[in-house]
């Protein structure tokens, strides 16, 4: 019993010592996480200290003033000393330790030397990031959205601006900075500010349906030059496949199953009298929540399904996760290529999402909601469609 | 054998029977098998008081009893006078007063008359439970107080909450503060003063607490008479076209008619001043002239007229064709609009917005034809550009 108590204990103790730990909030590393952390440790470290003081002296109590059949003690009514010192001393730890947290508070709210503006909606189970025109971010001249990884500057005071389509959820990047919830019809801000290069993981802290522990994220941080050129992809106006490639057969299977809800930029189609229009989406009329990514870029992230699963094989990933700051930005921006390809997952994605997310898009549950779904329905797709599609899809960078 | 209280349950109840058997047979139909069933329950009750009467031998004692004359019900000091009769009469006064009013007084009568009915029959069966009258006084508690002490805690409550109440949907809202205020003040100060007087009198802290406590009763009471203050209620948002070029009067809403907690957190504030529109957003320092609101979800925006004429905001909710609504083969468009009501000097109203698709340009969600403006119809150039990704 005492043994397995004490590996239990010591169990818990070194996986506190863990260094890959992308979601752990005491590897701060950018400015706003670095102030939490600041704040946290010497809190932790005088929480600490009073537990230890006043467990002894319970301890002390209860084993030297045990009943041992003793005379009760004389009674006294008070000691005034005792009593004030009691009070004064907590007051002034509070003291001590609200000075420092208010002051970290308003420094992590404030909201007017941020350099670069994003607006970060969430939905069940996924987030989108939208990048307004603006003359931050080293300049946006077309609005950008995207979704599953949030592209950021690095060094640079990043303003999240958050809100929710559906329920309340909670973005939160550890290494980055605290949670903040999402609420339906309101705007909450976030700072953000990454020191390094790299892919900083999250996870959505607020329960909020079938799919909530799928639903991750992930902050990417390129420098300015990377940046730009992520930019500039972003906005790159829409390439049609070769014709009669399966990329091209895959783009007519994009139109006939998945354009009703997945938007691809500058898709068009040809109307029975020879006009050319562009095929857009209508989310809102098969979606319960109204929106769903937009797939024009899609190949330039590292990950689909609400950033659940990756884009890359395992290895391509290592290598774009484990790369230097230098090296990061050139591999990340390689995009997903051919070779680096997760299709396992892309497959069994396109062949039947709801076994793979759980998620309300069965026509039982449709039936609840309006005849609209919450996620993807399975489509039914041939293990041929499935292939055009990828090919498709792998054009979309 | 039988006392003499028992003959005359005994009797009772073998005359309810008899009543309830003649009855049934006699009388069917449901109005017979109603008095059936009381007449029954008349029987079962008698049976059980004929039970107790017998159990307890009708409290007699025999004349021969050495303590007949020092211990016997009869030979105890008579208890003091009972208030019940008096309340059970108020009672009834209230029954009869509600009939002819409103039905909430007849319903305190009856509650007034069955805890008359309980407290009366507890404290006549527990003023003859025993010779010794202190004996007596705290079985009634016994059995008493613990429903008297939640029943009255909760009426008192109540009755202290709805005072309050009333009193603060009589006052204007300015004089409300106020007034709660030098209130809460008094509250402190009296507090204080009786914490630091530990000598102090109990009457005069239970003379002090019954004069605030009926001053309070009395001035809700007087208030809720009086009713309450005119609560506006104004409706911001116009969806009909012609509602919004028209130019109709209408209230600025200054009194919130829209829930606090939308408008503690509002996408864009829009200012008209000097003519034109300009935003302020949430996280973006200064004024802007053209915002981004997300898709598909609600957004909250106040309107605030800083010149002088009235004026109202309006918004384009963009163009979209309907492709199953033909005109000469032509798909046909709609254009959604809607606006505040007209927003005096210093005034402002609240509109939340749901764009369900994207803004032109951003060719995402079926987007619109048009782009989405917030504007201020007749003014040239007020205009603000809504972009929705």
């Amino acid at each position: 019993m005492i043994v397995a108590a004490a590996a239990g204990v010591a169990l818990l103790t070194l996986a506190g010592c863990a260094t890959d730990a992308p979601q752990d909030t005491w590897q701060p590393e950018g400015e706003n996480a670095q102030r939490i952390q600041d704040l946290q440790w010497w809190v932790f470290a005088i929480a600490g200290v009073v537990l230890v003081i006043v467990s002894a002296a319970v301890l002390y109590c209860v084993v030297r003033f045990r009943d041992k059949g003793q005379d009760m003690p004389e009674q006294t009514h008070g000691k005034p000393a005792l009593e004030i010192a009691l009070t004064v001393l907590p007051a002034l730890i509070l003291v001590a330790v609200g000075i420092p947290t208010v002051s970290t508070i308003f420094k992590l709210a404030k909201t007017s030397d941020t350099e670069c503006v994003v607006n970060v909606t969430g939905q069940q189970w996924w987030w989108e990031y939208d990048y307004p025109v603006q003359d931050g971010c080293g300049g946006i001249t077309e609005p950008i959205v995207t979704s599953g990884q949030l592209v950021i500057p690095v060094d640079t005071r990043v303003l999240l601006r958050l809100t929710s389509r559906d329920v309340i959820h909670s973005f939160w990047i550890p290494k980055l900075n605290g949670k903040k919830d999402t609420v339906p019809g309101r705007v909450h801000t976030l700072r953000m500010q990454a020191d390094q290069p790299g892919i900083y993981a999250g996870q959505c802290t607020e329960f909020c349906g079938l799919s909530h522990a799928n639903m991750k994220m992930e902050a990417v941080a390129l420098n300015d030059a990377d940046f730009a050129t992520w930019k500039a992809n972003q906005i790159r106006p829409y390439e049609s496949p070769a014709a009669g490639s399966l990329a091209a057969v895959g783009e007519g299977t994009f139109k006939a199953n998945c354009s009703y809800c997945h938007q691809v930029n500058g898709l068009t189609t040809t109307t029975p009298s020879g006009d050319i229009t562009p095929v857009l989406a209508n989310p809102d009329q098969y979606v319960v929540s109204g929106a769903v990514p937009n797939l024009t870029h899609l190949m330039t992230r590292n990950t689909f399904a609400g950033a659940t699963w990756d884009l890359l094989t395992p290895a391509c990933r290592d290598r774009v996760w484990n790369a230097s700051p230098e090296e990061f930005g050139a591999l990340y921006l390689q995009g997903v290529t051919p070779e680096c390809l997760n299709a396992v997952d892309l497959r069994e994605w396109l062949r039947n999402a709801p076994a793979k997310k759980p998620m309300y898009a069965s026509d039982e549950q449709k039936a609840n909601s309006g005849g609209k779904v919450r996620g993807m329905p399975n489509l039914g797709l041939t293990e041929a469609q499935i292939d055009e599609l990828i090919a498709y899809l792998l054009e979309r960078n | 054998m039988f006392t003499t209280g028992s003959k005359l349950f005994i009797g009772a109840t073998t005359l309810a029977l008899v009543a309830a058997i003649a009855f049934g047979v006699t009388n069917g139909g449901s109005v017979g098998w109603t008095a059936t069933v009381g007449l029954v329950s008349a029987v079962l009750a008698l049976a059980f008081l004929t039970t107790v009467n017998l159990f307890v031998r009708d409290s007699n004692v025999g004349g021969m009893q050495p303590d007949a004359t020092t211990a016997s019900p009869a030979a105890t000091e008579p208890p003091g006078s009972s208030m019940w009769p008096l309340v059970g009469a108020f009672g009834l006064g209230l029954l009869a007063v509600g009939v002819v009013t409103t039905p909430v007084v007849f319903k305190a009568g009856i509650v007034v008359l069955l805890a008359t009915t309980v407290e009366w029959m507890v404290q006549g069966w527990s003023e003859r439970a025993s010779s010794d009258q202190a004996f007596n006084s705290s079985v009634r508690k016994r059995i008493l107080n613990p429903l008297e002490f939640p029943i009255l805690g909760a009426v008192g409550l109540t009755v202290v909450i709805y005072s309050f109440s009333r009193i603060m949907l009589f006052l204007s809202k300015a004089s409300g503060p106020a007034v709660f205020g030098i209130l809460a003040t008094l509250l402190l100060v009296f507090g204080f003063l009786f914490a630091s007087r530990p000598s102090l009198k109990k009457g005069v802290t239970v003379g002090i607490c019954a004069i605030a406590g009926l001053g309070l009763v009395s001035t809700g009471a007087v208030m809720a008479i009086d009713g309450e203050r005119e609560i506006e209620q104004h409706e911001t948002i116009e969806s009909d076209p012609a509602v919004c070029n028209s130019n109709e009067e209408a209230e600025v809403d200054e009194n919130s008619s829209q829930s606090l907690a939308a408008k503690s957190n509002v996408a864009a504030t829009v200012f008209f001043e000097n003519g034109t529109l300009s935003a302020e957003v949430i996280g973006i320092p200064g004024r802007v002239t053209t915002i981004t609101l997300p898709r598909s979800t609600p957004s909250n925006v106040v309107f605030r007229n800083l010149d002088a004429e009235p004026v109202r905001l309006t918004v384009s909710l963009g163009t979209f064709e309907d492709p199953n609504n033909l005109v000469n083969g032509e798909p046909t468009t709609t254009s959604p609009v809607v606006c505040t009501s007209r927003v005096e000097r210093d005034g402002r109203q609240f509109m939340t917005l749901v764009f369900p698709k994207s803004s032109p340009g951003s060719l995402a969600g079926g987007a619109s034809l048009t782009p989405y403006t917030l504007f201020v119809p007749g003014v040239e150039g007020a205009s603000i550009e809504v972009v929705v990704p």
